[in-house]
C-alpha cells in the first residue's frame, strides 16, 4: 500500500514538472505563469534588461543563477526526502524479509520441503512439520470464504439495485465501520454469542440432519472448532467483498443497464443477467483479498477454533491455524532455537502465501476493473 | 522553500531526541521482572508494595511466558525472569549462568463438568486412568476404569471432552510431569512440557479460558492450578499420591508437598528436582510445583545487591498470606528451606552480608 502511495505522489510530481517545462517551452513569448516559487520578484524586469547595461544583465543573471540553484536544492530535498520514505518500506520489508529467512534457517535446512507436508509437530522429539496448521488456516480460511461472498453479494445487490435510498448510507456507513471493528471483539462475540448458538443449536441439528448421511457434518457439539472459527472470520470479510462489489456495481454503465431494460428485461433480469456478469472481476478480486485478510486473522480464531492439533475431518471438529499456533506458542519457543526457526518458518508460510494472494487479487482488480478500484482496497 | 528546510531539520531534531531518550534511561534500580504468567499476579502485589517501602527502586512486571522468562533472564535483557519450572538438564546446559530461586508454591488441579454430578461429590482419580483420558483411550465417562476408583458414583454415559491449554504454560508442565511420572504410556508418547503435542482434545488460551469451556462444555475435564480454583469456587479431583492416598489440592495439602520435599535429603540444594508425585505422606498434594525466579549470576555487581534484597524480602515478609494466598499462592514453608536459600544466594553475589534471617 505504502509503496504504491509513494509512487503515485512521485509520478505525480514528475507529470507536473514536464508539464511546467513545456509551458515554458512553448509559450515563451508570453512572460509564463509563476509556477515556480522565488521567482516573481525577478520576472517582471526581464523584457526590459536589453536595454539596460552589461552590468545589469550580469547581476540579474546571477541573481536568476542563484535563485534557480535555491529552487533546484529545495527540490532535490524535497525529492530526496520523498525517496527516504520509499527506500524506508522497501528496507522494511527486506529486513522482515531477510530476519526471518536467517532465523527461519535452521528449520529450512533440517526438514527442507518435507516441512511442508509433515504433520507432525512435537517440540520435545525435535520433529516439526506445518501440514496439520496449513489444512487448518485453509479451513478457516474457506469456510470463512463460503459463509462470506453470498451474503456480501446479495447485500451489494440489494443496495446498488433494490434498497430504498434512505438506507443506503446507512447500510453503506455501518458496512465500513464493522470493516473497522478490531478482531478481538469479534473473537469475544464468537465466544459469547456463536459458540452457545453452534454448541446447542447449529451443530446437534447438522449431526441430525446431514449427519446421518455423512460423517462429516457428525461430530460431538462442542461450539469451539473449525466452523465458529470460519463464521466469525466471515463475518469480518463480508464488509471487504460487499463494499469492493458495490463499488464496481455501481461503475457499471448506465447505458448497458438503459440497453437491457430496452431489450425487455425485468429489473431482476437486467441485475441477474447484466449487472452481475459485469462485475464478476470485482467480485473475484475482492474475493481474493478476503481470502489475504481471513488466512491471517489470528486473535478471533485464536479463541475459537480450539486449538488442537489434529486435522479436521468433520465441519464440527476443532483444529489449529499457523497464526494462533504462533501467537500460543511462539514467546515459549524461544527457549529452542529449532523450535523458534520451526515457528518462524510457519510464519514465512502464511508471509509467502498472502503476499501471493494480495498481488494476484490486486494485480486482476487492476487488470479487469481498470485499476480504477484497486486502489481503494487494503490489503489483508 | 525555507520552511520546508527547516521543517524538516525540527522533525529530524526530534526524531534523534526521542532516539537518545528512549536508550539513555538505564538505571541501577530499576527492576524488570518478566516471564511466568502464573506468577504474575503475586509478582503484581510484590512489586506496589515493595515499591512502597523501598522508594527509589522500581520495579516492572510483565507477564510474558516462563519461556521468554528464562532466556530473556540469561541474555540479561530483564533483571528476574519468573518460570513455573525448575531448570532441566536441557536448560541448565543451555543456560549456564541462571540461578533459580523458589518464591512460592502452586499446583495443578483437575476440573470436570459431569451432568449429573454435583459438586459436594468427591471424585477420585489416579495418574494411569488420567493419562489414557488425556490420551483419548479412555472416551466416556463410565469407563470402568474410573467407576473401578470410584465405586460410591454414578457416572452417566456421556463423552469426556478434554480441555487443555493452548499456549505454552507452567500449569500443562506440572499436568503433564504428573502424568509423566505416573503413566509409562504418557511418559513414552507425550512427555511433560510447557507446551506437549496433545493427542486429543480442544485447547485454550490462559487459565481463565480453560475455566470458562470446562464450565460451558458438558463432560469435560481440564486442569488449573490453585488460585483459579479459589477465585470461581470450583471443586477439584482427589488425586492419588505415592502412598496410595487420595488428596484434594489446597493450600495446607500443597505445603505438606513442600515440606516432605525439603526434609528429604536427597532433594537437590538448587531446586531442580520437581516436586510432584514422588513425596511420601498422608495430606501430601501430588502435583504440587515450586514457582521460580531465574536470576543470571552474571549481572553488574552493583544491580545484583538490589536484585538480593528484592528476593529476600520476597522471601520473607513477602510470603505473608495477604501476598501469596490471596493470589492464588502457598507460602514457602521456612525452616526447611532456610539454609539452602543462603546457599542460592550466596551463589547469586558471593562474599556479601546479606542473608536470609527470619521468615515473615
Amino acid at each position: 500500500m505504502g509503496v504504491t502511495l509513494e509512487s503515485d505522489k512521485k509520478s505525480n510530481m514528475d507529470e507536473g514538472q514536464t508539464l511546467a517545462k513545456e509551458t515554458f517551452s512553448t509559450v515563451s513569448a508570453v512572460p509564463p505563469p509563476t509556477l515556480l516559487p522565488a521567482s516573481p520578484g525577478l520576472r517582471p524586469n526581464t523584457p526590459d534588461s536589453s536595454e539596460h547595461g552589461a552590468e545589469t544583465k550580469s547581476v540579474l543573471r546571477d541573481l536568476r543563477k542563484v535563485s534557480t540553484q535555491r529552487i533546484h536544492r529545495s527540490e532535490r530535498i524535497f525529492q530526496g526526502t520523498l525517496l527516504v520514505g520509499g527506500l524506508f518500506v522497501l528496507a522494511l520489508f527486506a529486513t522482515v524479509l531477510g530476519v526471518s529467512l536467517v532465523e527461519a534457517w535452521p528449520s529450512i535446512t533440517k526438514f527442507g520441503w518435507s516441512f511442508l507436508w509433515t504433520s507432525t509437530w512435537n517440540p520435545h522429539r525435535h520433529i516439526f512439520g506445518a501440514w496439520t496448521y496449513i489444512v487448518g488456516t485453509f479451513w478457516v480460511t474457506g469456510i470463512a470464504l463460503l459463509f462470506a461472498i453470498p451474503i456480501a453479494i446479495l447485500s451489494s445487490l440489494f443496495l446498488s439495485d433494490y434498497s430504498p435510498k434512505w438506507l443506503v448510507g446507512g447500510v453503506s456507513t455501518l458496512m465500513e465501520m464493522l470493516a473497522g471493528i478490531p478482531s478481538i471483539v469479534f473473537g469475544a462475540f464468537g465466544i459469547i454469542f456463536m459458540v452457545p448458538l453452534l454448541r446447542d443449536h447449529v451443530e446437534p441439528f447438522l449431526a441430525n440432519t446431514l449427519g446421518r448421511h455423512w460423517d462429516f457434518f457428525n461430530g460431538d457439539a462442542m461450539g469451539y472448532g473449525i466452523l465458529a472459527a470460519g463464521l466469525v472470520v466471515g463475518i469480518m470479510v463480508i464488509p471487504l467483498v460487499a463494499t469492493v462489489t458495490r463499488d464496481s456495481l455501481v461503475m457499471v454503465p448506465r447505458e448497458t443497464v438503459e440497453a437491457s431494460y430496452a431489450l425487455g428485461s425485468t429489473k431482476a433480469e437486467m441485475v441477474f443477467f447484466v449487472k452481475l456478469p459485469a462485475v464478476v472481476p470485482g467480485i473475484i478480486g475482492s474475493v481474493i483479498l478476503g481470502f489475504g485478510r481471513a488466512i491471517g486473522e489470528t486473535m478471533a480464531v485464536l479463541l475459537l477454533i480450539g486449538n488442537q492439533a489434529s486435522i479436521p475431518t468433520s465441519i464440527q471438529d476443532v483444529g489449529y491455524t499457523i497464526s494462533s499456533l504462533l501467537a500460543n506458542t511462539f514467546t515459549y519457543a524461544v527457549i529452542d532455537p529449532l523450535y523458534s526457526a520451526a515457528e518462524i518458518e510457519l510464519g514465512l508460510i502464511l508471509l509467502v502465501i498472502s503476499l501471493v494472494v494480495n498481488t494476484l487479487g490486486r494485480e486482476l482488480l487492476m487488470k479487469l476493473m481498470g485499476g480504477r478500484l484497486a486502489g481503494s482496497v487494503g490489503g489483508g | 522553500m525555507n520552511f520546508v528546510k527547516r521543517s524538516f531539520g525540527l522533525a529530524a531534531a526530534l526524531a534523534v531526541v526521542s532516539v537518545l531518550s528512549g536508550v539513555g534511561s538505564a538505571n541501577a534500580t530499576d527492576l524488570t521482572i518478566s516471564g511466568s504468567t502464573m506468577l504474575f499476579p503475586l509478582e503484581q502485589v510484590w512489586a506496589n508494595a515493595y515499591m512502597k517501602s523501598h522508594p527509589g527502586v522500581h520495579i516492572s512486571v510483565a507477564s510474558t511466558g516462563s519461556g521468554f522468562g528464562i532466556s530473556n533472564a540469561a541474555n540479561g535483557n530483564i533483571t528476574i525472569g519468573a518460570s513455573d519450572a525448575y531448570l532441566t538438564k536441557d536448560l541448565r546446559k543451555r543456560y549456564g549462568s541462571l540461578a533459580s530461586i523458589p518464591v512460592a508454591f502452586d499446583d495443578t488441579q483437575v476440573i470436570y463438568n459431569i451432568p449429573g454430578i454435583g459438586k459436594s461429590k468427591l471424585i477420585r482419580m489416579d495418574g494411569p486412568v488420567l493419562a489414557r483420558i488425556f490420551m483419548g483411550k479412555i472416551r466416556f465417562w463410565d469407563d470402568k476404569a474410573i467407576r473401578a476408583i470410584n465405586p460410591s458414583v454414578k457416572f452417566p454415559h456421556q463423552r469426556i471432552k478434554v480441555i487443555h491449554r493452548a499456549d505454552a504454560s507452567g500449569t500443562t508442565f506440572v499436568f503433564t510431569d504428573y502424568l509423566s511420572q505416573t503413566s509409562k504410556e504418557w511418559y513414552d508418547e507425550i512427555g511433560r512440557d510447557l507446551s506437549p503435542s496433545w493427542p486429543v482434545g480442544s485447547g485454550y488460551n490462559g487459565s481463565d479460558a480453560v475455566v470458562a469451556a470446562v464450565m460451558a462444555t458438558p463432560g469435560a475435564i481440564g486442569y488449573v492450578g490453585l488460585g483459579w480454583i479459589n477465585e470461581y469456587h470450583l471443586s477439584s479431583m482427589a488425586l492419588k499420591n505415592l502412598d496410595g492416598y487420595y488428596v484434594v489440592g489446597s493450600v495446607k495439602t500443597i505445603r505438606n508437598a513442600g515440606k516432605a520435599a525439603l526434609h528429604d535429603p536427597t532433594f537437590p540444594d538448587d531446586f531442580n528436582r520437581s516436586i510432584v508425585w514422588n513425596l511420601h505422606g498422608k495430606d501430601v498434594y501430588p502435583d504440587a510445583n515450586f514457582e521460580f525466579w531465574m536470576v543470571s549470576t552474571s549481572l553488574p555487581a552493583a544491580t545484583m545487591l538490589e536484585v538480593k534484597k528484592m528476593i529476600i524480602w520476597a522471601l520473607t515478609k513477602g510470603q505473608h498470606e495477604k501476598y501469596t494466598v490471596k493470589t492464588g499462592f502457598a507460602p514457602l514453608p521456612f525452616a526447611p528451606l532456610k539454609p539452602r536459600l543462603n546457599k542460592i544466594l550466596n551463589r547469586l553475589l558471593p562474599g556479601n552480608s546479606l542473608k536470609i534471617e527470619s521468615g515473615g
